[in-house]
């Protein structure tokens, strides 16, 4: 049980996004996941959603690959991810951008199942399925302090919710993997820390699921997460226990980018 | 004290005690529905005591289908997001199949009917995956040359199609012993196509499907972290609009026993995705209004009838300035009741 990525590459023409790149992600680790600006972290969180297809290596599931799986595929297979950029839909409601997250529970997972026709011609059963979906929405929303918002426009919502929205999005289904980009980019201290502690709350503190957090503030990722990476020039650089990863020169090394740090 | 509220229907347990989302249950709304079942209803009534001129009642009868033609475009033109100028043609290929089925063929209304639905969902189908390849303006021009193609082909088949003079000697046809003779008739079959095609239409995209619809149609990468297949949305938007398309075409056939294949020239779909534009691509009640009441409006208002490519286009213009531009795709907003 876990996401194992092994000796993953990602070459994009010339350039290595990523090189040779092994790591597993089991139930109940939080990966902190740092290194500069175009190290490789939002391409290995690509990899890991389904985004990207490796060049070389593998990503398996649980013990089983994804070869040629499109993201819907990772998607039912329990892995959920947000965006570094803010990707929620202005136009609809705070709750439709939520049930949307329900999406794959709705149609039933496979592509045309019975249950697909049943609850797009709202068939009597499918009303009871849209009415817990959206029971659902309310709870996941309550979790990151957005029920006050449910019946508002989403683009009327602050940075700062719409962030937090795309969290209960994320978290509103079923999911065993949490694949967080930047979630605190462009926040303020505060708001950074009630979008962390809504996150750890559905994902952190849940022995069967597993957290990937990007994440460049130090100390914020030193106190969450179970497990630390480094990332540089598309290499995992170091692996382990946060305070020694945070503890080591290689890190200053890396973000000075001197040879003689 | 603690006398625990029993849980009622719509409330969430949450570690925090129970939180009421009754006002959250109107997403499939049937209000819309129960006020277009009341329109069509009293229409119906007035024409049927009224109107006895069969010039009238075969203006209506085109009207409906040509609504209901508007109405299904909106599944893949207005919440799929698809620039599809061919809906003429899915509407062709539905009435040519019912032609060829009933008359040469020989089958009941029924079997051709299924036959119109399948013809049109297959070619609906392969359009779907060239709009999977194809985005915005591309796909626009592909639907124009599909549809091209199409009227070309229904000319140039003779064999089957009877060539360009068109398909006469269409059988009246029978459906369970009411048999489709007069006016009247024509019109309440044409009635009862349109309910059909609105109802789900209208069910359709207020499901879970119409929502990923709109996902994929404003942000494809962000529809597929949420676990929306972006080929299946699309080639399934374009087969439903298709079919329902087709299943019009059908009525069309057995309405007017007569059709021909500049019926559904590139001058019909372009104007089909007009009328879409004029009602709003994504409201299901402005389309069949656009979309029927133009076409009435055009057969009816002889006066206007040299000027009525000028009035179409002012019209055209001003949806087009209401609603911030044809090119930008269309928006919709989906807010539960009581929202500001």
């Amino acid at each position: 049980m876990a996401i194992e990525a092994e000796q993953v590459g990602v070459r994009f023409g010339g350039v290595h996004a990523l090189d040779d790149v092994s790591l597993t992600v089991s139930p109940g680790d939080v990966l902190g996941v740092i290194g500069p600006n175009g190290s490789g972290k939002t391409t290995l969180l690509n990899c890991l959603s389904g985004f990207y297809r490796p060049s070389t290596g593998s990503i398996s599931i649980d013990g089983t690959g994804t070869a040629g799986a499109s993201p819907a595929q990772f998607r039912a297979r329990g892995v959920v991810r947000t965006f570094q950029n803010l990707r929620v839909y202005d136009e609809l409601s705070v709750l439709e951008n939520v049930l949307l997250g329900m999406h794959h529970e709705l149609s039933g997972g496979s592509l045309m199942s019975w249950r697909w026709v049943a609850q797009s011609l709202g068939l009597p059963r499918a009303r009871a399925r849209q009415r817990e979906a959206e029971e659902h929405s309310a709870v996941a929303l309550e979790r990151v302090g957005l029920s006050h918002r449910i019946r508002h426009r989403t683009g009327d919502l602050s940075y700062g919710e719409k962030k937090r929205l795309e969290i209960a999005r994320a978290t509103v289904g079923d999911f065993r993997y949490l694949l967080l980009d930047e979630p605190t980019a462009g926040l303020s201290p505060n708001e950074a820390a009630t979008l962390l502690d809504a996150a750890m709350e559905v994902a952190g503190s849940r022995p069967d699921t597993a957290l990937v957090l990007i994440e460049h503030r130090l100390e914020i990722v030193v106190s969450l997460s179970s497990r630390m990476v480094l990332f540089d020039s598309g290499r995992l650089v170091i692996e382990g226990a946060p305070a020694d990863v945070a503890r080591d020169p290689e890190l200053i090394r890396v973000y000075t980018g001197g040879d003689d740090a | 004290m603690n006398s625990r509220r029993t849980p009622a229907r719509g409330d969430v347990f949450t570690a925090g005690g129970t939180l009421d989302t009754r006002g959250l249950q109107r997403l499939q709304s049937s209000a819309v529905v129960r006020w277009v079942a009341i329109a069509i209803l009293a229409a119906g009534v007035i024409v049927l005591f009224n109107a006895g001129d069969p010039f009238t009642l075969q203006v209506l009868t085109v009207a409906l289908l040509n609504a209901a033609i508007t109405v299904s475009l909106s599944i893949s033109f207005g919440f799929a997001g698809i620039f599809n100028l061919s809906q003429g043609s899915f509407y062709g290929l539905g009435a040519y199949a019912a032609a060829i089925l009933i008359t040469d063929v020989g089958v009941p209304f029924w079997v051709a009917l299924l036959g119109s639905i399948a013809v049109a969902s297959i070619f609906g189908v392969l359009m779907g995956f060239v709009a999977v390849r194809l985005r915005d303006d591309y796909f626009a021009f592909a639907s124009i040359a599909f549809t091209i193609i199409i009227t070309q082909a229904l000319i140039n088949l003779p064999e089957l199609t009877r060539g360009g003079t068109g398909f006469f000697g269409i059988p009246v046809v029978d459906i369970f012993g009411w048999r489709i003779a007069t006016g009247r008739d024509s019109f309440l079959l044409a009635a009862i196509g349109f309910t059909v095609v609105f109802l789900v239409t209208h069910r359709v995209t207020r499901s879970f499907f119409g929502r990923a619809m709109l996902a994929v149609n404003h942000d494809e990468m962000s529809a597929k972290a949420v676990g929306v297949s972006v080929v299946f949305t699309r080639v399934v938007a374009m087969g439903l609009s298709s079919a329902l398309a087709g299943l019009s075409g059908c009525l069309l056939t057995v309405t007017m026993l007569y059709i021909q294949p500049s019926d559904f020239s590139t001058v019909l779909s372009m104007n089909v995705t007009l009328w879409s534009i004029i009602g709003g691509p994504t409201s299901l009640i402005g389309s069949a209004v656009a979309g029927g009441g133009i076409t009435f409006l055009q057969e009816n208002i002889r006066a206007i009838v040299d000027y009525r490519l000028a009035i179409l286009g002012i019209v055209v213009l001003i949806a087009v300035y209401l609603r911030g531009g044809v090119l930008r795709r269309p928006s919709w907003m989906r807010l539960p009741k009581g929202t500001r």
